[in-house]
């Protein structure tokens, strides 16, 4: 028989390790939401008191206190004194129970302040004990006090709790160290309640308001719209609706033991094929905002007796960190029976998978991932093909068999000796410019250039010329640099004669090719007409006898300067009016 | 009286600047690029009038107005005096410029006293460019290696 020997406890460093756990502010303030839930609560609202309240809400470190109340069952004397102890008991607490380990109170409430209250009445009396995270520290023992109820949190009991039940939760003395705005945390708040507490929201009608504001239920995988839409085929899907991969099933995760989990899948919007679907809607980022797509929110929601308790979770790699799983979402719903096979943390914010619960799920999302994956690319390519390839190779295919006029009427044909040298003097400033070129298509890489030597490749002379290497590219080429970041600039060279090459990051570029990128149209007629302006001035260069090479050269590609500015200074004082923001409404 | 020293800043017919608004004993920083012709000084009024860009940001960020700060000073760093940098077409500029409040963002931590970046700038699709990478980090360097005297 072993000696029981007597290790005390040093209750303010116990506390104190409690309350640094981890909790952001939504995940404590959702911790202490879930003992209003378990008490039966219909109306839960929580209210953020500033230190000054002339500040803005979106001034950091300026929280007072938390206020959360509820009208659910509520506490006596007693019940309120067990709540506050350090694992409480769970005596009280059914099957169906969101609580684990009667520390959720206390760890989230002193994660955010020194200074719990509660204040509880079930019908008979309000009563109000606190703890002081100081105070406890102080005397290394663990305590409440009981104190009067003051003014201000009679008037919260007058106006929230007229039944003469239910509990006030404050958190109070709150640390100001990197304390996150008003703002954000009412902004976290109403996306993590709506998703943590969907189906309470939804199916159990409890209201829960911030201030004045009512959250809404959020459902992570937008089950109602894969319902109208069907299952995703991934080679044909372009993105623009919900779809299912997998419907809900049951799966087994011990067959002794008979736990079982339901999981479901869906594959939400591409968002980039929302700049392109509709003319003049660009619509991308009021869907990412809509469907929560975003780096932190794909994956799992693991949802125990209907409360998110893992969000957006990669189950420990079975769903990889990679931007083509951005609209994968899936749902594990369990009970508390599958308690073992996810080891749930303190703050209900992530878990860990035991080893058959990692294989058998690993193995039966193989195929949905392989699915969400193929179907993210290949709306992407959609996407790519109607931004921009196929207008640059349908303009550059026009181009095919057409011919430029040779000389204009009234203008005369230079002599065979003229012609000659003026094409030499094009063809030597050109074979200067190719080192330029790449010069500059290396610096848009990333890499470190002082000078290109003559030796460059064909492969680098052509990848620098067009852009990129691609046959379909004859004559117009779209190019991340042109020399002085004009918008334009002509290229002549005796394989592909007459070229432009376009300065795609130009601001009215990228009107024409970002802004309009759904107007496939506009993109072949611009590239044209920038072809026609690159030819002109090559024309000028061979063919107008009264004016030297080099004055042309200097005032034609002065002219091409000033168009390029000019249209760069109308972009930007007409940002908000050009095509596709441009409405007929506005200028009727 | 109070005696300002403007320099050259209010010079921008050939000449484009980024520039770094610091206040450091309410720990602020904002970054801003300008082509302006009356150069930086000149771009000021545009971020301090009733409605300015700083003045609001200062405000969103500290919840007081900007009126009683007493210790701002305007940092400008000449941008090359070549077309791409002084042009209308502002994509080099705005390249170097989000490059700068990033290095800014991720330097704040080493320096004494701490600040919070509160301009808000444009990704430009130029910031991959090794020439426009030098020349913002140059200027992340000056501003470290001069902070503690400013």
């Amino acid at each position: 028989m072993s000696d029981k020997i007597d290790l005390s406890i040093d209750a303010g460093r116990l506390l104190f390790g409690l309350s640094r756990i981890g909790y952001t502010t939504s995940a404590a303030i959702c911790d202490i939401i879930d003992n209003s839930v378990r008490a039966n609560a219909q109306n839960i609202n929580l209210l953020i008191k500033k230190e000054r309240e002339d500040f803005s809400d979106n001034k950091r470190n300026n929280v007072k206190e938390y206020i959360i109340i509820d009208d659910g069952d509520g506490m006596n004397e007693n019940a309120i004194k067990e709540a506050l102890k350090l694992g409480s008991t769970d005596d009280h607490y059914d099957d169906k129970s969101l609580s684990k380990f009667g520390l959720g109170l206390k760890s989230a409430s002193f994660s955010q302040g020194d200074v719990l209250k509660v204040i509880s009445s079930d019908g008979t009396g309000f009563n109000k004990y606190e703890v002081s995270l100081p105070k406890v520290m102080e005397a290394k023992e663990y305590f409440a006090e009981k104190t009067e109820i003051d003014e201000n949190e009679s008037e919260l009991i007058d106006t929230y709790l007229k039944e003469g039940k239910g509990t006030i939760i404050i958190i109070s003395a709150i640390r100001l160290n990197n304390h996150p705005s008003v703002r954000n945390t009412i902004k976290e708040l109403k996306t993590k309640v709506g998703v943590i507490y969907f189906y309470f929201l939804s199916e159990s009608g409890i209201n829960i308001t911030i201030g004045d504001k009512k959250i809404d239920a959020i459902d992570p995988l937008f089950v109602s719209e894969a319902n109208e839409n069907g299952n995703l085929n991934e080679n044909e899907w372009d993105g623009t609706e919900v779809r299912w991969i997998e419907k809900p099933k049951e799966l087994t995760l011990d067959d002794e033991l008979q736990i079982n989990v339901t999981i479901e899948i869906t594959q939400l919007p591409y968002p980039p094929i929302y700049r392109i679907k509709n003319i003049g809607e660009s619509r991308d980022k009021e869907v990412r905002e809509r469907y929560l797509i975003e780096a932190g929110n794909y994956g799992f929601y693991v949802y125990r007796n209907k409360r998110l308790i893992s969000w957006a979770s990669n189950l420990q790699g079975i769903i990889p960190y990679d931007q083509d799983f951005y609209a994968f979402r899936g749902r594990i719903l369990i009970n508390d029976e599958a308690d073992d096979f996810f080891n749930i943390d303190v703050k209900k914010s992530s878990l860990t998978l035991s080893e058959e619960a990692f294989r058998n799920i690993s193995d039966f999302t193989k195929e949905a991932k392989s699915k969400s994956k193929a179907a993210w690319k290949n709306a992407g390519k959609i996407s790519r093909d109607i931004i921009n390839k196929a207008p640059n190779e349908i303009a550059n295919k026009l181009l095919e068999e057409f011919e430029q006029i040779e000389i204009l009427p009234g203008d005369n044909l230079p002599d065979e000796e003229v012609a000659l040298e003026r094409l030499k003097a094009i063809t030597d400033d050109m074979t200067s410019k190719i080192k330029w070129i790449i010069k500059m298509m290396k610096e848009d890489k990333g890499e470190e250039v002082d000078d290109v030597d003559d030796d460059y490749t064909e492969d680098e002379k052509e990848e620098a010329v067009k852009g990129e290497k691609n046959p379909n590219l004859t004559k117009i080429f779209r190019v991340s640099s042109v020399e002085d970041n004009l918008l334009w600039e002509p290229y002549y060279d005796t394989d592909l004669g007459n070229c432009v090459r376009i300065n795609k990051i130009h601001r009215f570029a990228r009107l024409i090719y970002e802004d309009n990128a759904e107007n496939r149209d506009l993109q072949i007629l611009f590239d044209l007409m920038m072809l026609q302006f690159a030819d002109s001035e090559l024309y000028a260069y061979k063919n107008i006898e009264k004016y030297e090479y080099d004055d042309l050269k200097v005032i034609l590609r002065e002219s091409r300067r000033i168009v390029s500015e000019f249209l760069a200074n109308m972009c930007r004082k007409l940002e908000n009016d050009l095509p596709p923001n441009y409405s007929d409404e506005k200028y009727a | 009286m109070l005696e300002t020293s403007i320099l050259g800043t209010f010079n921008g017919s050939d000449q484009a600047y980024i520039y770094i608004w610091l206040s450091k004993k309410h720990k602020i920083v904002y970054v801003g690029m300008t082509n302006s012709y009356t150069g930086t000084i000149g771009r000021a009024s545009g971020h301090f009038n009733r409605k300015g860009t700083l003045r609001k940001r200062f405000s969103e960020a500290r919840g007081y107005e900007v009126n009683n700060v007493d210790d701002i000073l305007l940092l400008s760093f000449p941008l090359p005096k070549t077309r791409e940098f002084i042009s209308v077409e502002k994509s080099y500029r705005e390249a170097v410029e989000y490059l700068v409040q990033k290095e800014l963002i991720l330097l704040r931590g080493k320096l004494n006293p701490t600040f919070d970046v509160i301009s808000w700038v444009r990704l430009s699709p130029r910031t991959g460019n090794s020439r426009i990478k030098r020349l913002a980090a140059e200027i992340v360097n000056s501003f470290e290696t001069n902070y503690s005297r400013f």
